[in-house]
């Protein structure tokens, strides 16, 4: 589904990843680890399209096409999406609005009929339960007022809604308390499919307990130095990442 | 200012049969006028705006006579009664009037309510200019311990075609004791041709009174508007005023409100949107004059293009009142690198017992809010919008009357469809 081979890239010239090789199949969930700084929230950011990140060479390409020239939507149109560490607020856009406006982008690239408010209505309740959310939320602008926890699993509510092939989860698990961990875990597990594919990226092995991956990859210095299984996480854990560093 | 002259003297000698103290009310207005003359950059509260324009104005007044055949379904607003005034002149055919109030128009409302028109504390020359020219002017009389059941559009419609021309609305509403209405104060102008709008209102909110208060200016590239707004707020009296203007050349707006009795409350809130090289100017004042009064203001300008904004708002707490809550906002989104804001917000606190708050911000979009919509799927058109219609929100929804609040909606769409294209 993902391939990057040899990636070099950064943000505004400045290189954070120094060779990076994925290749992420469908149906599997990779971890990224690693310290503050080591290049996993560039990744992210390089994946999805943000503005000022840039690739200086290398290619990542998602179900066989080359993304690097294609725009943000045009990514999340292929099926891309981010689950963002710091979900932004915007002021007096409501969710219910803009979440529709963003599922019916998604169904007419797909050559999908749109779906109408009241359809939409029934669909999001559905949605709004798997993430223990309350219909307050409909009426709300995009995590506006919203508290760390809501945030997050609105996050995950824009997933469910939006089904896409590729979620890369970033710090989905930091300030969650244990039970909206096990909500947003709860959430992102029964999403999981042969088709759907996952990079969660986390400091911490906590997520991971409840998220089981099918990879983990340590990332040191923009460069994957280890890859494994929940054994390894278990031993960062335990050690720490220096004994990784060469 | 020779054009006013001539035109004032045209104005005179047209109307013989006027009585002589109205013709002496002209006459005293416009000697102030010549001798205020118009603001210049050196007149501290309107140093951002440039009334070259005016100076040079070949002001003809409007033709009132002129009846085209107008189309109000244009900026009629559904679920209201509707007072219809057209290049200056009621006109109750179009109209429709709810039960409990009294309307006045022409020497009826000029002999009865006199001294509204010697009322021009601030020496706005303006409000001199529109007691010099004035024609039929409108006013209105709500009962007291009265609801009016639905809101009441007041629509002035231009449609004179030729060039130049110049119109002067006076409007002055009584709101009695313990009454309830929504009064929608909107111009809108069926000609695309230079004009200027020079309106000036009084609303008098007597004890207990409730007003929900929209104002609109839109639909004239040409237009030139100058108007001022009195607010005079009895003891626990209620205002709620929101205003919305667009597509003029030139927008100057005063608004001063007076508390004039304890526990009056005021909430304040307008959405200016400015395109090309157009310039819209709110100048606000507030006299807290009395104890226990509340005021609220929010005031937001979207700039695209080349146009300027001036958000200069003064809240004043007079010595010796107790217990002022006053909080001022204005916030402006700048869409272009060539707009410009001038943000000037200001608190004169003479008393102790107060709690008041101010602050401005001017920005443009936010990337990381950008980001965040497209990374969904939304193209970047569709993003912009989303969240300049959201900053918009904010002000529009504070709107009571659905109809309303739909009608400038709909309007904002129209417009951030052109400029955010």
């Amino acid at each position: 589904m993902l391939t990057i081979k040899n990636l070099h890239a950064g943000v505004n010239g400045k290189a954070i990843l120094n060779g990076l090789n994925l290749t992420i199949n469908p149906g599997e969930l990779h971890a990224i680890m690693g310290r503050n700084g080591s290049g996993k929230s560039t990744l992210a950011n390089i994946i999805t399209g943000r503005d000022d990140y840039e690739i200086f060479s290398g290619d990542i390409e998602f179900n066989g096409k080359n993304i690097h020239e294609m725009s943000p939507e045009e990514r999340a149109l292929e099926g891309i999406f981010m689950s963002f560490q710091y979900p932004v607020v915007i002021p007096g856009v409501n969710n219910t609005y803009f979440l529709r406006a963003a599922l019916n982008a998604q169904l007419k690239h797909n050559n999908q009929d749109e779906v109408n408010a009241a359809d939409f209505m029934i669909l999001i309740r559905e949605k709004l339960k798997l993430v223990n959310m309350d219909e307050t939320y409909l009426s709300r602008a995009v995590n506006d007022g919203f508290s760390g926890g809501e945030k997050k699993r609105n996050e995950i509510l824009q997933m469910l809604t939006l089904q896409p092939k590729l979620s890369i989860l970033d710090e989905t698990d930091s300030g969650l308390d244990i039970d909206a961990l096990k909500i947003v875990a709860k959430g992102v597990n029964n999403f999981r499919n042969a088709n759907r594919s996952f990079i969660a990226i986390t400091h911490y092995q906590r997520l991971l307990e409840y998220m089981e991956p099918d990879h983990i990859h340590i990332l040191i210095d923009g460069k994957i130095v280890k890859s494994g299984n929940m054994k390894l996480a278990q031993e960062i854990e335990k050690k720490g990442y220096s004994w990784l560093e060469t | 200012m020779i054009h006013f002259q001539q035109e004032f003297d045209r104005l005179i000698s047209s109307l013989p049969t006027e009585k002589s103290a109205m013709q002496k009310l002209r006459k005293d207005a416009f000697n102030d006028f010549l001798q205020i003359g118009l603001p210049t950059k050196k007149w501290e509260d309107w140093r951002f705006t440039d009334f070259s324009s005016i100076e040079d104005f070949p002001s003809k007044i409007v033709d009132s006579n002129q009846r085209d055949a107008v189309d109000l379904s244009l900026n009629k607003i559904s679920g209201a009664y509707h007072i219809v005034s057209i290049n200056g002149l009621f006109q109750s055919s179009l109209s429709s009037l709810p039960k409990h109030i009294t309307i006045k128009t022409g020497d009826e409302f000029f002999d009865s309510h006199h001294s509204v028109f010697i009322n021009n504390k601030d020496s706005n020359p303006f409000e001199f200019l529109n007691t010099s020219f004035m024609r039929s002017g409108l006013s209105i009389n709500i009962n007291e311990n009265v609801i009016i059941d639905k809101p009441i559009q007041i629509i002035n419609i231009i449609t004179d075609s030729a060039t130049s021309k110049m119109i002067h609305p006076r409007l002055f509403i009584e709101s009695g004791k313990n009454s309830d209405a929504t009064i929608i104060e909107h111009y809108y102008s069926m000609t695309d041709n230079e004009f200027l709008h020079n309106p000036v209102s009084q609303i008098n909110l007597n004890k207990n009174a409730v007003m929900k208060f929209v104002r609109i200016v839109e639909n004239n590239r040409q237009l030139k508007h100058i108007g001022k707004s009195q607010f005079d707020l009895k003891q626990d009296s209620q205002l709620q005023y929101v205003s919305f203007s667009c597509e003029s050349n030139l927008i100057r707006h005063d608004v001063a409100i007076d508390f004039n009795g304890d526990g009056a409350t005021a909430s304040l809130n307008g959405l200016s949107i400015s395109e090309n090289d157009e310039h819209q100017d709110q100048n606000i004042i507030l006299n807290h004059l009395n104890n226990f009064c509340n005021s609220d203001q929010s005031f937001k300008n979207i700039l695209s293009d080349s146009s300027s904004g001036v958000f200069n708002g003064k809240v004043i707490v007079h010595k010796g009142t107790r217990q002022t809550d006053a909080n001022q906002s204005n916030k402006n989104l700048v869409l272009s690198p060539s707009s410009l804001m001038n943000a000037n917000p200001q608190l004169e606190i003479y008393s102790e017992d107060v709690k008041c708050s101010h602050g401005s911000t001017t920005g443009q979009i936010s990337p990381e809010e950008l980001f965040y919509l497209r990374s969904r799927g939304l193209n970047k058109k569709k993003a912009m919008e989303l969240i300049v219609e959201g900053f918009a929100a904010d002000i529009i929804e504070l709107i009571q009357f659905k109809e309303a609040r739909e009608y400038i909606s709909n309007r904002v769409s129209a417009i951030l469809g052109r400029v955010l294209a």
